[in-house]
């Protein structure tokens, strides 16, 4: 079975009444927004769609989310992963139940209810967060950026990531985040020192701050030049100081 | 000291991957002994923000070549090329350093720059849709008073191919395949778009009302577009329909000897 896609002149057209729309996102019933007509078969292979929600009807754990959809669609290439017709119709229809159970309720608090909108039913803007912005781009693009087959269970680092969201913001909404050997350091590190970082009161902010210190490293240095050991180190180090500085 | 550190970028796009050829400038004397003793290297660094890719590959040559999978690449593409340190030197000075900094020598760590020249761009094209399935314009049935291939383009939105019943049952178990898609495509795909292209080049055809009435010429003709073939240019040789055809299907020549290399393998 192939998947389906949106035709571009439908979701940029989707994406103009998203004001107009906003009751029915705020219901989740985004399915009737789709037009069968409007979409179009694609090269991408595909079983069934997992079930992103559990039994009682809640949404999955981001980690299990994010295994399912990556590899329900393990074939996927990145230059179709940056595709938005295939995002807008996976959270419009597809997946509609679980996004709007995982980010619907935003809706009803946010201030600007349209830009979170952009943000999880549609995949725009050329900055790195759209990636992992998109309700369902972001389950594929933490499971592509993390998915180590050399290791026992190869998604240990998927579920280092996801086990604090200030990793995710820190590290992937920047394009720090796309140096792999950078980041495979990084959720090492912060797998190592689970433990001290639960216990932190502040962790959110040992973790910024740690971030913001690789990136002062990375002004000075071409982090893809360091050795892995040495970055591995450097790394180690900085969060290690950060742990060890007392919270002002 | 002004910087003469430059480079020279030769993109070369192939069926499955982006060949990038470097030249870095390698007419500092003290830079080159530095790469000549392995105290440091040429790097190229590649960012692609589409597509979250960023690679680098280290060189102690100055010619060298980085190749990145064709599914990677997808949009602007930023390339730099440096020379950083490769150990760490306690006493690094160039000759031609700035006068403020005089004799002055600095304590260089790994990975840190030695060079850097002005970054460069590309645009990695894309030659066809990246999710489009071609099928999607192509409808293969079987049709039991046919005794070979036909091809019909005019009874609606998509080319309709009618295969023999034995073909079109050997077809449909072969289809499953992916070791043999390339192989396919040439056989049924490749004559049926052909067929069709002929059909869009007829002399008498109102092509405007044709389209109307025909997604897949709107869709093939649109894609074309973006490939800067002109299939409908009066003016061109008919030998665009081929050339035409095999864009679409992406290299169909190439995926069938490679298919069938990796047949013979097994």
């Amino acid at each position: 079975m192939s998947l389906e896609f949106l035709s571009r002149e439908p979701a940029d057209k989707l994406a103009h009444e998203i004001g107009k729309n906003l009751e029915v996102y705020r219901s989740g019933k985004t399915e009737s927004l789709i037009r069968t007509s409007d979409c179009r078969v694609s090269r991408v292979d595909a079983v069934a769609a997992p079930d992103l929600l559990d039994t009682t009807g809640e949404p999955k754990s981001d980690s299990e989310a994010s295994q399912l959809v990556f590899q329900w669609l393990s074939k996927l290439t990145p230059v179709q992963a940056a595709d938005e017709r295939l995002w807008v119709l996976l959270t419009h229809r597809t997946f509609a139940p679980y996004v709007h159970k995982r980010w619907g309720k935003g809706l009803e608090r946010a201030t600007q209810p349209e830009a979170l909108v952009v943000d999880r039913w549609f995949f725009r803007g050329a900055g790195v967060a759209t990636f992992v912005r998109n309700a369902i781009s972001r389950l594929w693009w933490f499971g592509h950026l993390t998915y180590d087959n050399k290791r026992a269970n190869p998604f240990e680092l998927t579920d280092v990531l996801l086990s604090l969201q200030d990793i995710q913001v820190a590290f992937l909404e920047r394009s720090l985040g796309r140096c792999r050997p950078l980041l495979r350091a990084v959720l090492e590190t912060v797998q190592t020192h689970q433990e001290d970082l639960r216990k932190t009161p502040k962790s959110g902010d040992v973790i910024q701050e740690w971030a913001k210190e690789i990136r002062l490293y990375g002004g000075a240095y071409l982090l893809d030049a360091v050795p892995p050991e040495r970055l591995a180190f450097v790394v180690r180090s900085k969060l290690r100081a950060r742990l060890s500085t007392p919270a002002v | 000291m002004p910087n003469g550190f430059d480079f020279r970028l030769d993109v070369l796009p192939e069926y499955k991957r982006w060949i990038l050829g470097i030249e870095a400038a390698d007419d500092d004397g003290t830079l080159a002994h530095h790469v000549r003793t392995g105290k440091a290297r040429y790097l190229v660094h590649v960012e692609c923000k589409r597509t979250y890719f960023r690679g680098a590959l280290t060189s102690d040559k100055p010619r060298f070549e980085m190749t990145i999978d064709g599914d990677s690449l997808f949009g602007l593409v930023e390339v730099s090329v440096l020379v950083v340190a490769t150990k760490d030197l306690d006493d690094y000075r160039h000759p031609n350093q700035h006068s403020d900094y005089r004799d002055g020598t600095f304590s260089v760590s790994i990975g840190e720059p030695l060079a850097v020249a002005v970054s460069q761009s590309f645009d990695a094209f894309l030659e066809a849709d990246p999710i489009l399935k071609l099928s999607s314009i192509i409808d293969i049935q079987r049709d039991d008073s046919q005794r070979v291939m036909q091809v019909d383009c005019t009874v609606g939105n998509r080319i309709v191919i009618k295969l023999p019943s034995a073909e079109f049952d050997r077809y449909r178990e072969l289809r499953a395949d992916p070791a043999i898609r390339g192989l396919l495509s040439n056989a049924v795909i490749l004559p049926a778009l052909l067929d069709a292209f002929f059909f869009l080049r007829s002399p008498n055809l109102d092509l405007d009302e044709f389209k109307a009435d025909h997604r897949w010429s709107r869709s093939v003709l649109s894609r074309l577009d973006r490939m800067d073939v002109d299939l409908t240019d009066p003016d061109a040789e008919s030998s665009v329909c081929l050339e035409a055809a095999q864009l679409l299907l992406r290299e169909p020549l190439r995926r069938s000897l490679e298919d069938l290399s990796e047949l013979f393998k097994q």
